[in-house]
């Protein structure tokens, strides 16, 4: 006869648990790799915090002697507002997502873009002037090939609102420096533009503002002789040259003329969307006018090109030349002169070089545009920038244009700059 | 169907379903679905290779992930849906079905806008309004490539998977881009195309996952054979045209 045995039963049970267990644990190894950190984020060690919080309340401390208001931005905002500023160059850099509800948000790229939304939001009065200072993470997603591409970085800025004379230019730039004079970086070169007299300069040379934006987008292209055919070939294939073979050649003004007949006899039966008959009429007469030829552009081309030769990464100095356009002149003696204004910090040792050549977009700025880079190991490395901003608040949805000038370094460089890990 | 076997990702339905079919048995690789709700078939004439039906849109990161070792997809869906570009490579361009572009369509109201160099001054009066160039797309990531490279920087791109083509009468966006062949669709909806708008010309395409074509990978040999199959067919019909 068989005899139950609860002890064998219960054995057999621990056994079974432990298989079990084993297998389980198998498993869990198997699926549960460790979750690594995001590549491109940043982790600040105790070290890292501590520099960082002492240099930032030192530049913040500076800046309030200065009547630089502190302010604080949200982290999140709607897509739109950076693609307002920018457009889409700067949407492929944005991290963005859907809220549950559809509406699209990014993490901050920049503080510029909220804080100028903050003053339209509260009526700025373009008669008055605003000075405000922020640092915080901000977030870039990089393109993948860039080196010791940072993801997330804290950013640490001020902004200049309501004033567009020298003198502000030059407090900028001064603040820009007192920022770097509270650091350990003390060589600096600080490479300058000035795109408002291009801009004038192309504009009454005929450009369209297409035109012109496409040409300074295109402007650190502008090294050889060769780039300017290539240039010119780009413009005429999108469209933004006249492709009138001769200049007894009216086709173009006829068919112009047909559409402005058509477009008055039928506007009731169109919808324009978002744009209204008059304005399209009102583009197709400029088109009429409007007709720069490729042999034009690649003229005016080869006349900026030469201009950067000769000017471009030079000291600054004051204006010898006298065989370029008055509004090119103009550009290097406003740049001369600003500087001039500009105070520098006692213990730092500050080089200005004219550049027109920067990388990145200039069709958002419109007046001088600034980059701070100091070497290290023979490596260039850029720690800050900035520039005049005028046509923000309108394309923000302001009613009228208000002068602003900002600046904005990368307080986490610096400090890995002074730690030795760049 | 086994885990060994190699797999191989076609459209389930649309606009490249047939022809993919056609080619296929052309290629003298006839496929055998069992139904149209089956989503696993196989190639009859080629053991140990399953025919894996996925959405067109799909099929790019199924074979990034390695469900499928291949893929027959539209170019412009390989370059939108791209995760991770190296894990997977084009091994045969231009199959010689599909061809379609993607371009801009504006609203035929736009009289003054015949190029894309018109669309830049539309966007920059929308900016000087406040406004930003809507554009209702499918394919957000080339339409922006195309837009940047080309300095146009005023817009904002409205991800869409329906019917694009009212999204400018129906006010969710000013223009679109869009595949077309013939421009039809696009004319039927009261919108053209402008000149320097196309985005990109596309026809199918073979594409492979990386892994599956590396040393070590036991499905190489078949993988060959395919492709094999597949050139001839298209050299002997370049010869015969």
């Amino acid at each position: 006869m068989y005899v139950h045995d609860n002890s064998v039963e219960q054995s057999f049970s621990i056994l079974r648990s432990i298989v079990e267990f084993v297998s389980m644990e198998k498993q869990i190894s198997k699926y549960s790799l460790p979750i690594s950190k995001l590549e491109g984020m940043f982790i600040s060690d105790t070290n890292h915090l501590n520099l960082k919080n002492k240099l930032t309340n030192s530049i913040h401390e500076a800046f309030s002697k200065s009547e630089y208001i502190s302010i604080d931005c949200p982290i999140l905002e709607p897509t739109e507002l950076y693609e307002r500023k920018s457009g889409g160059e700067i949407s492929k850099r944005l991290y963005s997502f859907s809220e549950p509800n559809g509406k699209k948000v990014s993490l901050r790229p920049e503080f510029t873009s909220s804080i100028i939304r903050i003053l339209i939001e509260s009526n700025a009065n373009s008669s008055s002037e605003y000075r405000y200072q922020y640092s915080g993470p901000v977030f870039r997603n990089q393109e993948k090939n860039l080196p010791s591409s940072t993801k997330q970085f804290t950013q640490l800025g001020a902004e200049l609102i309501g004033n567009n004379s020298i003198q502000s230019d030059a407090e900028i730039l001064s603040l820009s420096l007192e920022c770097i004079s509270k650091t350990p970086i003390k060589n600096l070169t600080v490479a300058i533009g000035n795109v408002g007299p291009i801009r004038e300069f192309l504009g009454n040379s005929g450009f369209t503002e297409a035109l012109t934006d496409f040409t300074l987008d295109n402007i650190n292209k502008l090294q050889v002789d060769d780039s300017t055919k290539a240039l010119t070939q780009k413009a005429l294939e999108l469209g933004l040259l006249s492709k009138v073979v001769s200049d007894t050649d009216s086709s173009t003004e006829d068919k112009i003329l047909k559409l402005l007949t058509d477009l008055e006899s039928k506007k009731d039966s169109y919808n324009f969307g978002r744009r209204t008959a008059d304005e399209v009429a009102e583009r197709l007469r400029k088109k009429q006018i409007n007709s720069l030829k490729s042999t034009e552009y690649n003229k005016i081309l080869t006349v900026l090109l030469n201009f950067f030769r000769e000017f471009s990464k030079t000291n600054v100095v004051s204006i010898k030349s006298t065989s370029y356009p008055q509004e090119l002149l103009n550009s290097i003696s406003y740049i001369s002169n600003v500087v001039k204004e500009v105070s520098i910090p006692k213990n730092l040792d500050v080089t200005f070089l004219i550049d027109f050549e920067r990388n990145r977009g200039l069709t958002y700025y419109t007046g001088i545009i600034f980059d701070i880079e100091t070497e290290i190991n023979q490596n260039t490395k850029t720690i800050g920038g900035g520039g005049r901003y005028d046509g923000l608040f309108r394309a923000l949805g302001h009613h009228t244009d208000i002068p602003a000038i900002g600046f904005a370094v990368n307080i986490d460089e610096i400090i890995s700059i002074d730690r030795g890990e760049t | 169907m086994t885990s060994s076997d190699l797999t191989l990702a076609i459209s389930s339905s649309g606009a490249l379903y047939d022809p993919t079919l056609e080619f296929l048995n052309n290629c003298g690789l006839e496929v055998n679905r069992p139904n149209k709700r089956r989503y696993i078939g196989e190639i009859p004439a080629l053991a140990g290779v399953s025919i894996l039906f996925q959405r067109s849109a799909d099929i790019t990161w199924k074979v990034e992930e390695g469900n499928a070792d291949l893929g027959i997809v539209g170019y412009d869906r390989y370059l939108e849906f791209q995760t991770n570009p190296e894990y997977t490579q084009i091994l045969l361009n231009n199959l010689g079905f599909g061809a379609c572009s993607l371009a801009f369509g504006v609203p035929e109201s736009w009289f003054d806008v015949s190029s894309i160099a018109d669309l830049a001054e539309v966007a920059t009066d929308f900016k000087r309004k406040g406004l930003n160039l809507k554009i209702a797309s499918k394919f957000p990531r080339l339409t922006e490539h195309f837009l940047i490279s080309n300095s146009i920087s005023n817009f904002s791109i409205v991800p869409s998977s329906g019917t694009l083509e009212i999204a400018p009468e129906m006010g969710s966006a000013d223009i679109i881009t869009d595949i077309t062949s013939t421009g039809t669709t696009m004319k039927a909806n009261k919108l053209k195309t402008i000149s320097g708008g196309i985005i990109l010309d596309s026809e199918s395409c073979l594409i492979v996952n990386s892994q599956s074509i590396s040393d070590q990978s036991n499905k190489l040999a078949i993988i060959n054979q395919i492709v094999t199959k597949l050139q001839s067919y298209l050299s002997k019909r370049v010869k015969d045209a």
